[in-house]
Parts: C-alpha cells; sequence; structure tokens
C-alpha cells in the first residue's frame, strides 16, 4: 500500500484533459514532478496538448503509455462512467476532482472501482500531494513547507489554512490528501490510515473535519492504540443541528455526526481537538514531546 | 425540492405493487369533507409538506369522517416545519397489529446501497436504531429476495411476515433505482392481517445533485442563481461575512462566535468560479449594508487558485460601489496575497495576516460601531 502512494506520480493519465482547468492544473501538476503520460478526451485521439498524447479512452491511454494513476476532471454527468472505465483499464488509483457528482453515479463508479481494487480518492475534492514527490489534483503546494505531517482533510479551504499554520510555527507536510466534502465517497479517514501508517516520511497525523456524517468516529476506532500524535480540527461548533435526512440518516448515522460527538470520540481515542488552525503545530508539538 | 410530497412518493411505490391506503389529495376544505365522506369511518387529514416529523409537528390529524373538514380548515393555509400547506391527503386511517420499518439509503462506511428493516416502526422509529436490521447490496445487481430474508431475520420477523415484505422491498429498492434518490421508506408499514402489508407513509428524498436543495432564504435563493452561497444566520447580528470555502467560513463563524461576536451570515462567495466579475461582492455588500445593525465587514479568503490581486480589485471596486460606511477587515492568503495587501493598503484597507487576527480587529471594529452607535454617531 505504501508503494502506491509512493509512486502515484510516476505515470499519470488525466481523464477530460482538453477541458480549460484540466489543461492548466496539467502544466502544474508537472511543474511540481508529476510524470504525466496521457490524457483522454473522447474523440480527440491524435491530439497532443503541451507534450501530452491524448487518447479517446482511458484502456487506450494506459495501452500505449502504461498509465498507472489518473486524475480525473470530469463533467458532473460523466463521472460515473469515467470511473468505471479507469478501474475497468487497470487504474490503480484514480482522483476524483468534480463536484456535485450524482449519489447514484458515484455508487455505481465505487462498484467498479472496488470489483478491480482501484482506489479512489474523492469526488468534490481537491486532490492529493506527496510533499516534494507529486500532485495530484490542485492543492495550492506553491509555498508549501515540507516536513513529516501527513494532513487528511474533508475541507479544502480549511486544509489550506491549517497547512498554512503548520508552515508559519515551523512545521511541514509529508503527504496531504483532500478526501473531498461529499458523505459518500471513494477514501475516508479511516480507508486512508493504513496509507498514513505506512508513509516512512509521516511522524504525526492532522485531521481537517466538519460536522455531518461519521468520519471521525469512525476513524476514532481504529486509532485506538496507535502512537502517531494525531491532531484534529473541527468545524462547525456553532453550527445548528443539521437538518436530518430523516429515519433513515438517524439510523445509518446512530445519533453521531454533531461537533460533540465527534469531539468526545476523537478526544477518547487520545486525538488533540483544536478549533483554531493556529493551535495545530504545538499541539502535535506538545504530543510529540509527550 | 428534493422530497416528494406524501402522495407523489406513495404514487411511485403503488405504480410498483404495493398497497396503499386508500386515499385522495384535497387542495379546499370541501374536496376534503368530500374525501372523507366517500372513504367513511376513520380518517387521516395528512398535511402535504416536503419534510419528515410532520406528525409531531400537528400536521396529521386521526379523525372521524364528520370531522374531516374543520381539520381541513385547521391545516389549509397553516404551515407545518416552514411549509406552507397547501393540499391535504385525505386517507382512510387503518387499524394495524402492527408497525413495521423499511427503507433504502446509502451507507457512507460501504458505499453501498444499504436495506434498512424493522420490526417496530412509526415516528420513534430512529430511536430503536440499534434495533434495525442493514443489508447491503450492489446498486448494478439490485435488491434481491435474500437480501431482504437476511435482514427481516436480524429484525426477527416471522416467515409469514417476510414473505410479504419482499416484495415491498423490492419495490422501494426499484424506486430507489429510477428515482436516483437518497432515501426510499416506507413508514411505517402496516400489517393488516389478512389485508397484508400497507405503505401508510411514503418518503422519497431525491439527490440533491440532481435536485437542488430548497433554499433557506429568499437572499440565499439569490445567490444560489449567481453561482455561491449566502445565508442568513442571524438577522440581528454585527459582523458582515465574506468568506470563501464552506469549511473555512464555518471555522471563521466558529471563532468569531466563541469571541462572544454576532456573525449576520454564512458565505461561500467561490472565488473559483468568479472570473472576473464582482457580481456576487455587490450583492452580498448591498445586503449587508442595508442591515441597521452591521457594525463591521469582514473578508476572509484563502486563494489556492484565484489569483487574489484580481479578487481585491474587484472586492475595492464593489467597495467603492456600496459604500458600506462601517470598517472593513481584510485577510487574504495565498496566491499573489502580497501585491493584494499592497492593493489594500493603497486603499487605506488593514489586512491582518490570519484568521485569529482577523477575529481580533472584528472585535476591536465591533466595539467601536458599538460606541458609535449609542452615541447617535452612526
Amino acid at each position: 500500500m505504501s508503494s502506491l502512494f509512493a509512486d502515484a506520480g510516476a505515470s499519470v493519465v488525466i481523464q477530460g484533459i482538453t477541458g480549460r482547468a484540466a489543461s492548466r492544473h496539467a502544466r502544474h501538476m508537472q511543474d511540481y514532478g508529476t510524470n504525466v503520460v496521457a490524457g483522454v478526451a473522447p474523440g480527440r485521439a491524435g491530439r497532443v496538448v503541451d507534450g501530452i498524447p491524448v487518447f479517446d479512452t482511458v484502456v487506450a491511454a494506459r495501452e500505449a503509455t502504461g498509465a498507472t494513476t489518473s486524475v480525473a476532471f470530469l463533467p458532473t454527468g460523466a463521472v460515473g462512467d469515467g470511473v468505471a472505465e479507469a478501474a475497468d483499464a487497470g487504474i490503480s488509483l484514480l482522483v476524483c476532482l468534480t463536484e456535485g457528482v450524482p449519489l447514484h453515479d458515484v455508487v455505481k463508479g465505487l462498484e467498479v472501482a472496488r470489483d478491480n481494487e482501484m482506489r479512489v480518492v474523492g469526488p468534490n475534492c481537491p486532490g492529493m500531494v506527496s510533499a516534494g514527490r507529486y500532485l495530484l489534483g490542485f492543492l495550492p503546494v506553491e509555498k508549501m513547507p515540507v516536513g513529516g505531517t501527513a494532513v487528511l482533510s474533508r475541507s479544502g479551504t480549511l486544509s489550506y489554512e491549517a497547512v498554512h499554520a503548520l508552515g508559519r510555527d515551523g512545521l511541514g507536510v509529508s503527504l496531504w490528501i483532500g478526501v473531498g466534502g461529499d458523505r459518500v465517497k471513494g477514501s475516508s479517514f479511516s480507508t486512508l490510515l493504513p496509507d498514513v501508517l505506512a508513509d516512512e516520511r509521516t511522524d504525526s497525523l492532522v485531521i481537517i473535519g466538519e460536522i455531518g456524517g461519521t468520519d471521525e468516529e469512525d476513524l476514532a476506532v481504529l486509532l485506538d492504540g496507535i502512537e502517531l500524535p494525531v491532531v484534529a480540527l473541527l468545524a462547525g461548533s456553532s453550527a445548528p443541528e443539521g437538518v436530518s435526512l430523516g429515519h433513515a440518516g438517524a439510523i445509518v448515522e446512530g445519533g453521531r455526526g454533531t461537533y460533540a460527538a465527534k469531539r468526545a470520540s476523537l478526544e477518547a481515542a487520545g486525538v488533540t481537538v483544536v478549533t483554531r488552525p493556529s493551535e495545530i503545530a504545538s499541539s502535535i508539538k506538545a504530543k510529540a514531546l509527550a | 425540492m428534493t422530497q416528494l410530497l406524501e402522495h407523489e412518493g406513495k404514487a411511485l411505490l403503488a405504480a410498483e405493487g404495493v398497497a396503499i391506503p386508500d386515499g385522495t389529495v384535497a387542495r379546499t376544505a370541501a374536496d376534503a369533507e368530500a374525501a372523507a365522506a366517500r372513504i367513511g369511518g376513520r380518517v387521516a387529514v395528512k398535511a402535504q409538506v416536503p419534510t419528515g416529523g410532520r406528525g409531531k409537528a400537528g400536521g396529521i390529524r386521526v379523525v372521524d369522517a364528520s370531522e374531516a373538514r374543520s381539520a381541513a380548515d385547521g391545516l389549509l393555509g397553516a404551515e407545518v416545519r416552514g411549509f406552507l400547506v397547501n393540499e391535504l391527503l385525505i386517507e382512510q386511517a387503518l387499524p394495524a397489529a402492527r408497525e413495521l420499518y423499511a427503507g433504502i439509503a446509502v451507507e457512507p462506511r460501504s458505499r453501498m446501497p444499504v436495506l434498512l428493516i424493522g420490526a417496530n416502526g412509526g415516528v420513534d422509529v430512529e430511536e430503536g436504531a440499534e434495533t434495525i436490521a442493514r443489508v447491503t447490496y450492489q446498486l448494478s445487481r439490485g435488491l434481491r429476495p435474500d437480501h431482504v430474508w437476511t435482514a427481516a431475520a436480524e429484525a426477527g420477523l416471522d416467515a409469514e411476515t417476510t414473505r410479504r415484505l419482499v416484495p415491498v422491498a423490492q419495490a422501494l429498492s426499484r424506486v430507489f433505482a429510477s428515482q436516483r434518490a437518497q432515501l426510499v421508506e416506507a413508514n411505517p408499514v402496516l400489517d393488516c392481517g389478512e389485508d397484508g402489508l400497507i405503505a401508510a407513509d411514503v418518503r422519497v428524498v431525491r439527490d440533491p445533485a440532481l435536485t437542488p436543495e430548497s433554499a433557506s432564504d429568499a437572499r440565499h435563493a439569490e445567490s444560489r442563481e449567481l453561482g455561491f452561497d449566502y445565508v442568513t444566520i442571524d438577522p440581528q447580528g454585527e459582523v458582515g461575512l465574506i468568506t470563501t470555502g464552506a469549511g473555512a467560513s464555518m471555522m471563521l463563524i466558529d471563532l468569531l462566535s466563541d469571541a462572544g461576536l454576532k456573525p449576520i451570515d454564512f458565505c461561500d462567495i467561490r472565488t473559483g468560479t468568479m472570473r472576473g466579475d464582482g457580481t456576487r461582492l455587490r450583492f452580498v455588500l448591498e445586503d449587508l449594508v442595508s442591515r441597521p445593525t452591521l457594525k463591521v465587514i469582514a473578508v476572509n479568503v484563502f486563494a489556492g487558485v484565484t489569483d487574489l490581486s484580481e479578487f481585491v480589485g474587484l472586492l475595492l471596486d464593489a467597495l467603492d460601489t456600496t459604500a458600506p460606511g462601517v470598517p472593513i477587515v481584510v485577510r487574504v492568503e495565498g496566491r499573489g496575497a502580497e501585491g493584494a495587501r499592497e492593493k489594500l493598503a493603497a486603499a487605506g484597507i488593514p489586512a491582518v495576516l490570519s484568521p485569529e487576527e482577523l477575529v481580533e480587529q472584528i472585535a476591536v471594529s465591533a466595539a467601536a460601531g458599538r460606541v458609535a452607535t449609542n452615541g447617535g454617531q452612526r
């Protein structure tokens, strides 16, 4: 598992490469060290975008270039099929950035991903970065400090704040993954924990959570007995109780999902929970000394 | 509206072969009376509003058919959980040996649809959440009878009930798939002995990605049209917020609340999609300025992709147009932040460097504004 995230930038295909945002971000990714070997845009095979050859399908791109990772810049309606296509083509990791993907499309795409053992990060996420190695997506890496802290986040902008504050306070990032803002998504804090633990450069973990869902509670269960210092920045302490999904929502989430529930379960697992970015680095340092 | 009305959901389920109570939609008290007279006996007069918890909010009345007209009069035009009642469902009230629960949702943990079966349905079903059986299945393959048998056994249902529940659950799964819903539930499913299982209430919640969720107020609806979110959280608040990113905006509201300050709004201006147009900024500023309790306007933008220099240019233009007359405090960070801060300084607007400093500065400005207001200076 560690090798997947260590090498994820070695051979990358970009689905939807001819879009305006995709071609711009493809350049940023290359500048950061990501090896973008192919693009996919149906009907555009044979073109070259910034030196990147374009193919009609992921399978054609993979056969020609050996790409193993995909970054998908697809329109909302094309994500479900695009994820399934990449999985069937033998891609090992797909980062899906699109916001507003219909729930059933996500579920169907992830079904095919599971059948083919393809990892998915997203949808509705800013991507992931392995500091100094590769960028998959559009996390702001320009001034990102490099160090030993892994950052997993449900909120893009809040993680920007957290990473910036880490750098200001003398720490840096090893691995930074935006898991995305949707309830149903390819990767959660829990599914990524083994990857974080296996990352040889990581010596601490920061979780950026928010109210709703049970991702923080689910992670807390897994943290029992783990020695890695973990700090969580949680947003939503002042928010009113959200509109419930009704009985089924309450049953599936079982009364969890509130700020209080998240804070309590994380603290019970030994996590330091903070409310402001400036408290993150000092909390990590305090835990590392303890 | 993301949630269908009860009678709409029932029509979908009935089309899949599930029994529902005899009922009629009524839009006037006279229609309600006529429907009740046709049905006879005890009837349920049910407000058709797209939300749960109607019963507890007084939106459902079970009366004799002769009293249906006055019950309808009381409900039509009333508000139930914030929704105006325009329609009623007049329905036969059925005696049942027991009430079951059946629902289908997507379980985030497994990322799969999950069948939920409970032996004790009704309005308090979530209080016994741990007694609800759950069985996940693959969306592409659909819900099979064995899934229902597994769940029903776990919920403690007998074989005869389960046999009758299988088609109900499979009908729910077909509605779930065809509507691309996030939730479909029948609660309660009445066990009416020889008359079989009857779905007494049906809820279908559609995917907000396909059907936009209803806005929380008129201004929110307008902001959605402009491509962002602006939600009033305290009409009597003092701090007007222009911020980007849901998580970071929420955190700033947390910090302000902790400091005893009262934010007016939640704002996710989405700098990434402004495309050089200041319309969103003018919209928010105009609304904030119209509020007599406004003491200070705070801007917080951490730009990953957007060029902050361009954003600040748009902000300064919008401030020129709207002339708020209260202090402005700005914090910008990210791409092009230095240039953006220089532009702000040239315009006489102080820029702070962190969210924490922003909160401190807001507190100072709000306190000064309160003094000014008390002195009649504003």
